[in-house]
């Protein structure tokens, strides 16, 4: 009975790999603050259950998930191309509640508050992925390429150009590299990954509204790129396993029930103090966050 | 390397707490609860799933009253019930974990699960896991797995019983504050079926937009006869508020889940001629007993009630068959009597019907 349990923490664990490395990418090894992050999660989760909703294969749900989610990143890349800081942060927000609010309001497509129930389970070349273990497979895979993907893109001579224009764009500039076609190629991917990570979400949950994609749910996603530290994938991952994990012990404590809810959500926040307290640069920073 | 070291420790104590206190297979002693059934007795356990931190709190708080209060009369009919509550704070994955855990490691024999995003998630969770599962949504179908019994009011219907009546009063234009959540969508569809020609405005809903001053500043200009707004008790202080300070009175469509005390003790004189579609309101009896539950009077006796009914039922059936034995337990749920408390009359088709009102308020 606790592998089921496992299994699932491990899935909710591979999906937050893959949307906080493709992040990191964006915050850490492009200096760009971006906050628009879950829109792309929630344009895939979207694209994905309204493709696999209407009888097209789960594949090419998942391939357009992040095509179509990467295509929103190139618009909103454009505008917001020389912006920086919390301007960019604010511009990328605004993106964010742009998306929630069409995915409430759009009633014919999205069924706006009411959701989309019934997301099929993955069924790829006609095995369906009604197991969770299969699924963990499925999830695992495809956050082990998204890593290496992206791990590809950063120790490149993109990468390089990449961590320039974080350090200083103006010197990056004068010696001829393109800000703006980094950026865009930075968010563009980043946004990929994140509509891949959301397709794998609406098929896991099997239910998406947008509650499951307002601004608070950027908070943990922060959490993770901080506490993993910007620039280190490896520790963005090992921050991902830490923040899914990390409540979990706390609902095998018997707390009153008059407590019960309160209690956990403090000593939850207490304990990510701690950690930011021991290690301010994060687990693997290697840049500060400014 | 620091770092590295510093990540695989928190990682290591993680995986060994999550695992010790799941191997640790003894009943709950004190600090501990680890969800390994008492052998020698049967006790019912029901996994609760609601929220108890977020916006909707105050309901999972009233929930939490009226489940307990029928726990302690369980006990006199000799059924031994243990309640496992679980906070998922409006978020489908937390419902979906939590789920994970009642079924898997509190080997619970049902669960009772709140509003939408829960109720679908934990649905998927227990395919093929013989628990039933009771969810309270304003929607009007029940969930297609047969598992799945859904109570509470139906936003479409009732809304739509609010729109005739103001229609048959001569309302001819009509507006709604509509909150973005699944019940205000549902009650702006019911207002529709009576009314072609509607004024809508938006508000976050649950408590979570405090200033809707230029929802009415546009709805007053629209120039409506009556305003519709389901919501929750601090939804309508607040729209009241705006429409004082606005001095835009009209008659209202309300729930009875925000008509409360405090309603009506801060502006009475605002909710002449206003309807309210609700369920029978509860006794005096049953709302001592839950303020002596909760320590104070909740902001509604609703959610307490639908607990109270709910989980008695659910635990008369457990009780009476076999475990796990998921057709005898539905099949005893299903032919629950009907009850006085919010005028439940019984279940069709998997739904629970109680006896809604529709009242003017004088």
């Amino acid at each position: 009975m606790i592998e089921a349990y496992i299994i699932h923490l491990l899935i909710l664990i591979g999906i937050y790999i893959i949307l906080s490395i493709s992040l990191q990418l964006s915050i850490g090894f492009t200096g760009s603050f971006n906050l628009g992050h879950i829109a792309f999660f929630c344009i895939g989760a979207y694209v994905s259950a309204l493709l696999t909703l209407n009888g097209y294969p789960f594949l090419l749900g998942l391939a357009l998930a992040g095509i179509i989610s990467a295509i929103f990143g190139v618009v909103l890349a454009i505008p917001t191309n020389k912006l920086k800081g919390d301007y960019l942060a604010l511009a990328t927000l605004g993106f964010s509640f742009v998306v929630y609010a069409i995915a409430l309001n759009w009633m014919e497509l999205t069924r706006g508050p009411l959701g989309l129930p019934g997301i099929p389970k993955p069924d790829i070349l006609g095995i369906v992925f009604s197991d969770n273990s299969m699924f963990l497979i499925l999830t695992l895979v495809i956050a082990v390429i998204s890593y290496l993907a992206i791990k590809r893109i950063t120790i490149s001579p993109f990468g390089r150009v990449l961590g320039a224009m974080r350090d200083d764009e103006l010197a990056a500039r004068t010696l001829g590299k393109s800000a703006f076609k980094a950026k865009t190629i930075s968010l563009a991917t980043a946004a990929f990954f994140a509509g891949i990570a959301g397709s794998l979400y609406a098929h896991y949950i099997t239910f998406i509204d947008p509650s499951s994609f307002a601004f608070m749910q950027l908070i943990p996603l922060l959490a993770i790129v901080i506490i993993g530290g910007l620039a280190s994938l490896e520790g963005t991952i090992i921050a991902a396993i830490i923040i899914i994990l990390l409540p979990e012990p706390l609902r095998f404590i018997g707390f009153p029930s008059s407590v019960v809810g309160p209690a956990r959500q403090i000593i939850y926040a207490l304990l990510l103090l701690a950690i930011l307290l021991l290690r301010p640069k994060g687990i693997m920073g290697k840049i500060k966050l400014e | 390397m620091k770092g590295i070291k510093l990540g695989i420790a928190v990682l290591l104590l993680l995986a060994i707490s999550i695992l010790g206190v799941a191997y640790l297979g003894s009943e709950q002693t004190g600090t501990f609860n680890l969800g390994s059934r008492n052998t020698t007795a049967r006790e019912v356990r029901i996994g609760i799933i609601d929220d108890f931190s977020g916006s909707g709190a105050q309901w999972g708080e009233s929930e939490r009253a009226g489940s307990e209060l029928a726990v302690k009369e369980l006990k006199s009919e000799g059924i031994n019930t243990k309640l496992i509550f679980e906070d998922y704070r409006l978020d489908a994955a937390l419902a979906a974990t939590s789920a994970q855990k009642l079924v898997n490691f509190d080997s619970v024999d049902a669960i009772f699960s709140e509003y939408v995003p829960a109720s679908v998630a934990v649905s998927s969770v227990l395919k093929d896991k013989n628990i039933i599962h009771i969810y309270c949504a304003g929607s009007v179908s029940p969930l297609a797995e047969n598992y799945n019994i859904k109570t509470f009011m139906d936003y479409a219907e009732n809304c739509k019983q609010l729109a005739l009546k103001f229609k048959e009063k001569g309302v001819q234009k009509i507006g709604v504050l509509k909150a973005q959540k699944e019940f205000g969508e549902l009650c702006l569809n019911g207002v529709k079926e009576v009314y072609s020609n509607v004024s809508i405005e938006e508000y976050a809903g649950l408590g979570e937009e405090k200033d809707v001053r230029t929802q009415i500043v546009k709805l007053k200009a629209d120039g409506i006869e009556a305003l519709v707004l389901p919501g929750i008790e601090d939804d309508l202080l607040y729209s009241l508020k705006a429409m004082k300070e606005l001095n835009f009175i009209v008659p209202l469509g309300l729930s009875s889940e925000e008509n409360t005390q405090r309603v009506h003790n801060e502006y009475s004189d605002m909710l002449k001629g206003s309807l309210v579609f609700g369920y029978k309101e509860v006794s005096q009896w049953f709302k001592e007993k839950i303020d002596l539950e909760l320590g104070k009077k909740p902001t509604t006796y609703e959610p307490a009630a639908l607990g109270y009914i709910h989980i008695k039922q659910l635990a008369r059936a457990i009780n009476a068959c076999p475990a796990k034995d998921l057709n005898c337990i539905k099949a005893s749920v299903l032919a629950s009597p009907s009850e006085e408390l919010l005028g439940f009359r019984g279940f069709v088709d998997r739904k629970a019907v109680f006896d809604i009102e529709l009242k003017e308020l004088q």
